[in-house]
């Protein structure tokens, strides 16, 4: 092969590489600019990971603090078994609170029935009926009690009304006559 | 002219080559290694390449001549060979370093750029996955505290309300209340700042494979236990919040600035469907009571509109006997009585069936037999008529 040519083929090649070498340099620059600006980011994320991972052990701290209370709380609400003990002497607690000369609040019958389970078991219930004669203001006030119950605040068992049936005061009866059923609810079987 | 001087011979073209003479090339003459050189060939060269000079005969010693056909001939330059070889060598040069830069394959010598650029996404990648699962599980207690909040909250506004809480009791609720409302906006505020509903699918399942990493390593680490079951059972909690679009939505949407009563109820209710715990459970049972309180209440107060003086010391022209409740049919059934002096016993207990219908609280009301008495009294003369209605209806919206 004559030299002349083989000289242009080296100079080809050799303009080539050049092309070559400034496109791969800013290749590489580039891929420097991006690693910089994401160890940026990384360290950016890092700052806002660990203030996060901060705020959550606080956040747990207080969280326990509520959960123990809830607990204890959470036994008299939703006790684990049926308790039916601990719901009459509420409801004695309530006749007593309530119950004066002028402003009647009488339970006369109390009636348990066998516990039941809710379906899919997630919790339990034990179906009673009540037979009480009040006043007016302690019969809304009855109601309300069961209508309000289960808050942890309260500490009253979790209870509901199923059906009521209220006779309104006549000549021979100045009270209201009320009969309840109810529900009071626990937990599944653990 | 010098005496010596040799006459210069006759240049022909082509030196003729004797036609009994080997058939030889001039470098097989010239590396023949023949030391003796032969007048005729000399005689063609000099022809042709330089004049000979005096000194240039045979007597003259063969290496003291340039010409001598037993010396190494002279090396001609090659540039165009040089130049290719060059260029190829640096093509190769250049080429081989950006491959040690710019290609991730090439690991030897520690990391180049491209490697340490892709380290670097790499560990983005998993600081985002993580900030993800960390920003979550924050929510998850966060809602947590706003359930216990939010609780005490519905609570102390349910007491304040009450006909049946003193006044000055109502006045701690009421100041509990006010102390209570910033604390449930932070938080509202709060999970509005850190939660994205906006994450696709492989973001969230890369996130939740994270969790499953650090659930078994808290079990693998052990330690006391009822901190290792908190602690898991706030993982999976984030989990679920993870993948619940619809419920960080509906955070998101909140009005944080002013939220009411019942964005608190509706975000609570919302929690508690996808937090499976005791307080949720409760918080479900709740929420599904009906509040017969709310049904007495109307029906006292649709009897009134048709007889203002039911409900007063006073009697009316109604008066309500009974009422059943049954949760298991939700129906309400209304028994009493009407007394009028003008007949008009069956309009009155149609006026009361029409108005129980009307309300929002129930339909279907219905009674299908009417009767009605006459009794006189015979002092006076007067007569009254009294007649009985036994009404049933159905709850229309659940209270």
């Amino acid at each position: 092969m004559n030299e002349r040519p083989k000289f242009i083929a080296g100079l080809i090649i050799l303009l080539a590489t050049l092309a070559l070498g400034v496109w791969q340099w800013s290749e590489t620059e580039a891929l420097k600019l991006e690693t910089s600006a994401l160890n940026t980011e990384i360290a950016n994320y890092s700052a806002e990971k660990a203030a996060i991972q901060e705020d959550n052990q606080a956040l747990k701290v207080a969280l326990t603090s509520i959960r123990g209370t809830s607990e204890q709380q959470l036994d008299s609400v939703f006790p684990t078994n049926e308790d039916i003990t601990e719901l009459t002497r509420l409801f004695d607690e309530f006749s007593v609170k309530n119950n004066f000369t002028n402003n009647a609040f009488f339970i006369s019958n109390i009636n348990y029935e066998a516990a039941a389970e809710a379906t899919e078991s997630a919790y339990r219930y034990v179906p009673f009926s009540i037979q009480l004669t009040a006043s007016r203001k302690n019969l809304n006030k009855f109601i309300e009690y069961i209508e309000t119950s289960g808050s942890l605040e309260s500490g009253v068992r979790l209870m509901e009304i199923e059906d009521m049936r209220i006779s309104y005061p006549s000549e021979d009866v100045a009270e209201y006559t009320a009969e309840f059923k109810l529900r009071a609810y626990f937990s599944q079987d653990v | 002219m010098a005496e010596g001087s040799a006459k210069v011979p006759q240049i022909s073209a082509v030196p003729s080559i004797p036609k009994d003479a080997p058939k030889k090339n001039i470098f097989s003459e010239l590396f023949s290694g023949t030391k003796e050189a032969k007048p005729e060939q000399v005689k063609a060269i000099g022809a042709v390449t330089q004049q000979p000079s005096v000194h240039a005969t045979a007597k003259t010693p063969a290496h003291n001549n340039p010409l001598s056909l037993t010396g190494t001939p002279p090396k001609k330059s090659k540039p165009g060979t040089l130049m290719l070889k060059v260029s190829l060598l640096v093509l190769v040069l250049t080429g081989g370093f950006f491959f040690s830069q710019n290609s991730t394959k090439f690991t030897f010598l520690g990391q180049n750029p491209a490697i340490k650029n892709q380290v670097a996404h790499e560990q983005e990648e998993n600081l985002i996955i993580e900030l993800l699962v960390e920003k979550h599980l924050s929510a998850v207690m966060q809602l947590e505290e706003f359930a216990n909040f939010g609780g005490e909250y519905f609570y102390d506004l349910e007491q304040s309300k009450s006909s049946y809480v003193s006044e000055n009791k109502k006045g701690e609720f009421k100041s509990a209340l006010v102390k209570l409302k910033p604390v449930l906006n932070q938080i509202l505020a709060n999970l509005q700042n850190i939660l994205d509903a906006g994450l696709d699918v492989e973001v969230m399942n890369k996130a939740g494979e994270k969790i499953d990493e650090e659930i078994a390593a808290l079990k693998a680490n052990g330690g006391d236990e009822q901190a290792v079951l908190a602690d898991v059972q706030d993982l999976e909690s984030a989990r679920k919040l993870l993948r619940n679009t619809d419920f960080k939505n509906k955070i998101i949407s909140l009005n944080a600035e002013a939220p009411t009563d019942e964005d608190y109820q509706s975000l609570l209710t919302a929690y508690n469907e996808i937090n499976r715990s005791v307080t949720a459970l409760i918080a479900e049972i709740k929420s599904g009571r009906t509040m017969w309180s709310e049904y007495w209440k109307e029906v006292e107060a649709v009897t009134k509109k048709i007889d203002p003086l039911f409900g007063t010391d006073f009697t009316g022209n109604l008066a309500v006997n009974s009422l059943a409740f049954s949760g298991q049919d939700s129906s309400i059934s209304i028994s009493g009585s009407t007394d009028t002096e003008d007949t008009k016993n069956f309009t009155l207990i149609s006026n009361l069936l029409d108005a129980y219908e009307s309300s929002t609280y129930f339909k279907d009301a219905v009674q299908r037999s009417f009767s009605k008495n006459e009794s006189t009294d015979e002092e006076n003369g007067s007569s009254s008529y009294s007649s009985s209605f036994e009404i049933k209806m159905t709850l229309e919206s659940k209270q």
